[in-house]
């Protein structure tokens, strides 16, 4: 009994003694230990994150506002009409469709070889970090081999369309891989074989640069400062000097993408929206991200012409669940020179 | 200690606070996310019902393992695995020889119990993964990381009793060997 007690301490102080050496050995024994981990735990993960992201998206859902019965009746009318139209859209779509189908037939049959500069990898949500220091998620890339740091994380839903391009060797024009509905939740940070893990474009830790679209509406029509020359001068905003805004983006830690330090005279206003930016690595096209939510004065006093820019992520980043992983298969700069 | 039973308690425990473990954090804009530390609940109930200190010592060091592998980020880029280990292992050790000071089986015991040894553990955390992150932390973000770290406590000290109900019936499983029939047999 006594020998069992002696040999219990002189165990745990190996084992704290492991410890110490592991914390100043750092990330280099940090990344491979946690790879292990996740390789470990990911079987199990899949089932408890499935509920916990079915948890949180339904708990998430924001509550209709009310509508009186006009409300409602007018609303069933305009629906009415929207189906028809829809119908009508849908039928000439299709019709479009199998043109397109024929007309790219043809081109295959005639034209160059072609392919798409990025491969899709399919992947799941199958863990999070233990402690909530971190909104990181743990993804299982279901194949071997790593996936590179900087890769980007698209929700599966928006992609979905372009899965045929999977796997693909040969890197495509840029025009010709355009992505459309495509939402940007996140990067990966680091990964090994099987798991890789991201980080959500709503972290603190995140920075990407990105685009801000304007919204023309006839009905709303707003006033912008454009540089002619020398001189300042208001205009309004039309598709003419409509360009893009570039900025850097970040999260809150609170669910939302926070644009700062963005220039008054743009004048974003609310339902503006922001795109994931081409000039960042590792984009191959401007990914959307969301919608502009709010507005607000600089925090800083001394940038009383400047706005930070609150943007609601399009996609439920608490409910997300199957994503891809964007990984380009030539560098995405030769492809924009094209 | 049974040690099988508790290495799966252990994955179990890691399991749910990797996914589940998530549904229970709350979002704040000031300080960030705020969730219990579920592992740090097992250690408190370990340490003060362990039959001897190396028993809960080794069993805090293991689930503290757990925890420096399965949180990448925090403090800094990537965080060091180790200090939480270090840091379950020696405050389970002062827990268990104060444990006979208090009334285990209250909930005001466990919950005060509870909130110290998660803030002086995380603090422990906090502070080494900042130094470990030589210069790329502030003294902004360390003080605000400590600020959510004491939210991490608070919230896990209110879960605690509940844990401590579920832990208790458990407790013939992980922690209590009975005298097996082989040794009867030898007297």
């Amino acid at each position: 009994m006594r020998f069992q007690a002696v040999s219990k301490r002189h165990m745990l102080m190996v084992l704290v003694l492991c410890s110490l050496a592991l914390a100043l050995a750092g990330s280099r024994a940090a990344l491979p230990l946690r790879h292990a981990a996740q390789v470990i735990l990911a079987p199990f993960g899949d089932v408890p994150m499935y509920a916990t992201t079915s948890l949180t998206t339904a708990l998430n859902q924001e509550p209709a506002p009310k509508l009186s019965a006009a409300e409602v009746e007018q609303l069933l009318r305009e629906n009415k009409q929207l189906r028809k139209q829809s119908h009508m859209w849908q039928s000439n779509c299709e019709r479009y469709y199998l043109q397109t189908l024929r007309l790219k037939n043809f081109q295959r049959l005639y034209g160059p070889t072609v392919d798409l500069g990025c491969e899709l990898i399919s992947a799941r949500v199958v863990g999070a970090g233990s402690l909530p220091y971190d909104r990181g998620r743990v993804l299982s890339s279901g194949r071997r081999e790593s996936v590179d740091v900087g890769e980007l994380v698209a929700v599966k839903d928006e992609v979905t369309e372009l899965d045929l391009a999977t796997g693909r060797t040969k890197a495509l024009p840029p025009k010709l891989a355009v992505v459309t509905e495509s939402t940007l939740v996140g990067r990966v940070v680091d990964s090994g074989a099987f798991t890789a893990r991201m980080q959500l474009v709503t972290d603190k830790g995140f920075r990407m640069k990105g685009r801000i679209r304007r919204v023309i509406s006839p009905a709303k029509p707003r006033m912008i400062t454009v540089t002619n020359g020398s001189m300042p001068q208001m205009t309004q905003l039309s598709s003419a000097n409509n360009a893009a805004i570039d900025v850097l983006i970040t999260g809150n830690g609170d669910g939302r993408v926070v644009v700062p330090g963005v220039k008054a005279y743009h004048n974003v206003l609310p339902g503006d929206y922001l795109y994931a930016s081409t000039d960042e690595q590792n984009i191959p096209i401007e990914f959307y991200i969301g919608k502009v939510e709010k507005v607000e004065p600089s925090p800083d006093a001394k940038d009383a012409h400047r706005v930070r820019i609150v943007v609601r992520p399009h996609e439920n980043i608490a409910g997300v669940r199957d994503v891809f992983i964007v990984s380009p298969i030539s560098p995405l700069s030769e492809n924009r020179g094209r | 200690m049974r040690w099988i039973p508790f290495l799966i308690l252990v994955y179990v425990v890691a399991l749910i606070e990797s996914s589940v473990g998530w549904a229970l954090f709350i979002d704040t804009a000031s300080v960030g996310a705020i969730g219990p530390d579920l592992a740090a609940m097992v250690v408190v109930f370990v340490a003060m019902y362990a039959r001897s200190a190396p028993d809960a010592m080794l069993g805090a060091w293991v689930l503290g393992l757990s925890v420096d592998l399965t949180s990448g980020a925090g403090v800094g880029s990537v965080t060091a695995v180790g200090p939480m280990s270090i840091a379950y292992c020696l405050l389970a050790g002062q827990l268990w020889r104060l444990r006979d000071a208090f009334f285990r089986e209250r909930a005001l015991t466990q919950v005060v119990l509870t909130f110290f040894f998660v803030a002086a553990a995380h603090w422990i955390w906090v502070t080494a993964q900042a130094i470990f992150a030589s210069g790329s932390v502030s003294f902004g973000d360390y003080g605000r990381t400590l600020v959510q770290a004491m939210g991490i406590a608070f919230y896990t000290a209110l879960l605690m009793p509940l844990a401590h109900w579920g832990l208790y019936r458990l407790q013939r499983v992980i922690l209590i060997a009975p005298a097996s029939a082989g040794r009867r047999g030898r007297r």
